[in-house]
């Protein structure tokens, strides 16, 4: 590009899309490992967070820890909108179409140990699934910042 | 004592006010296919030919404990219906009716609109968070209805003389059933026994 030229339109507009491309390189990249995966690709795609949302709604209504806030819940919707959600967040190629956090949890008088209990059975989920501590951790970090529109008591 | 007296006398107030008019007071006994009282059912008359005029007041649907309350409404025509969600936590109220499609989401300590209810049918509510919540509105072009209580009584007060169409309704029948005739005379205190032959509704549980 020659310097000052880019007040021209044609060249404007290029080094605008040349932005756009670098910015969304840089964007995807925030998500990605050394190796250039995202987190999401890293724990085996679609199949996996399918998975991992499942079982961690299977087991919530389950536990009596965390049952509570799950009695009358359509829970076929919340695997789909979980398996959104936690797609999106890895950084796969999904939007997610449901509520915030903070809707989604509104009322629902969430305490610390709730959420403690929801965060360990995510883990074991993990570790049965055969994911290494890198990508464990990763995910928990990923997650982790919900908890200030999650618990609420 | 004093909210006692005014208790009374507010009774009093309204009882001369019902006699003192030329309406009348119709009462239904709705029983099932097997003579069971038969809670919730709906009965309304109409006449087609009169100008009954829009007495259309808000009404209310609650959500408690992931439960409509009530679960069976009538309203006129044009109705708005409040969703007050005492819950407190999020629901997402929908109807695929035809009468009435709406999808309205309720969030934790922020009051939704009213949904107005415009055509008459019967409408079918559910939520989509909560899949064991359902509700029915019945949507009538009158505003003579009557809900039956546990005892399988529906009253309906304030008719005008004339003759109107008789119909009955509850969530276990399709359609509003057509019970014929009735020929309402001033004042008149009038009573008849209805039978409406139901099929069992699943989630149906408070009617």
């Amino acid at each position: 590009m020659r310097t000052g030229s880019w007040l021209t339109n044609r060249d404007s507009a290029r080094t605008c899309a040349a932005l756009a491309l670098w910015s969304l390189l840089a964007f995807a990249t925030a998500y990605a490992g050394p190796e250039g995966k995202s987190l999401y690709e890293r724990v085996g795609g679609q199949a996996a967070v399918t998975a991992i949302a499942g079982e961690l709604v299977d087991q919530a209504t389950a536990d009596p820890r965390t049952a509570r806030s799950w009695q009358k819940v359509e829970l076929q919707r919340v695997k789909v909108l979980l398996t959104e959600y936690l797609c999106f967040t890895t950084g796969g190629p999904c939007t997610y179409s449901g509520d915030t956090m903070k809707d989604v949890h509104a009322g629902l008088k969430i305490n610390e140990a709730e959420m403690n209990a929801m965060v360990e059975m995510l883990r074991q989920i993990m570790v049965r699934r055969g994911l290494a501590l890198r990508e464990r951790n990763e995910m928990l970090a990923v997650l982790a910042p919900t908890k200030r529109d999650v618990v609420t008591q | 004592m004093n909210a006692m007296f005014l208790r009374i006398a507010a009774f009093c107030a309204l009882g001369l006010f019902a006699t003192t008019g030329a309406a009348a007071e119709f009462t239904a006994t709705i029983t099932d296919g097997t003579g069971q009282p038969l809670r919730g059912a709906i009965v309304y008359v109409s006449d087609a030919n009169a100008a009954s005029g829009n007495k259309a007041k808000a009404a209310k649907l609650d959500q408690v404990d992931k439960t409509f309350v009530p679960q069976v409404s009538v309203v006129q025509t044009g109705t708005p219906i409040e969703f007050p969600n005492s819950d407190n936590i999020r629901h997402q109220v929908y109807s695929f009716s035809p009468a009435k499609v709406f999808t309205l989401k309720l969030y934790s300590g922020r009051p939704a609109e009213p949904v107005v209810f415009d055509k008459p049918g019967v409408v079918v509510l559910g939520c989509n968070i909560h899949d064991t919540m359902i509700a029915w509105v019945l949507v009538v072009d009158t505003p003579w209805f009557g809900k039956a209580d546990a005892q399988g009584h529906a009253v309906i007060k304030g008719i005008p003389a004339g003759t109107y169409e008789l119909s009955a309704w509850h969530p276990g029948v399709m359609l509003p059933v057509s019970a014929g005739q009735i020929e309402i005379k001033p004042q008149e205190t009038l009573s008849r026994a209805m039978k409406l032959a139901v099929t069992p509704v699943p989630g149906l549980t408070s009617p």
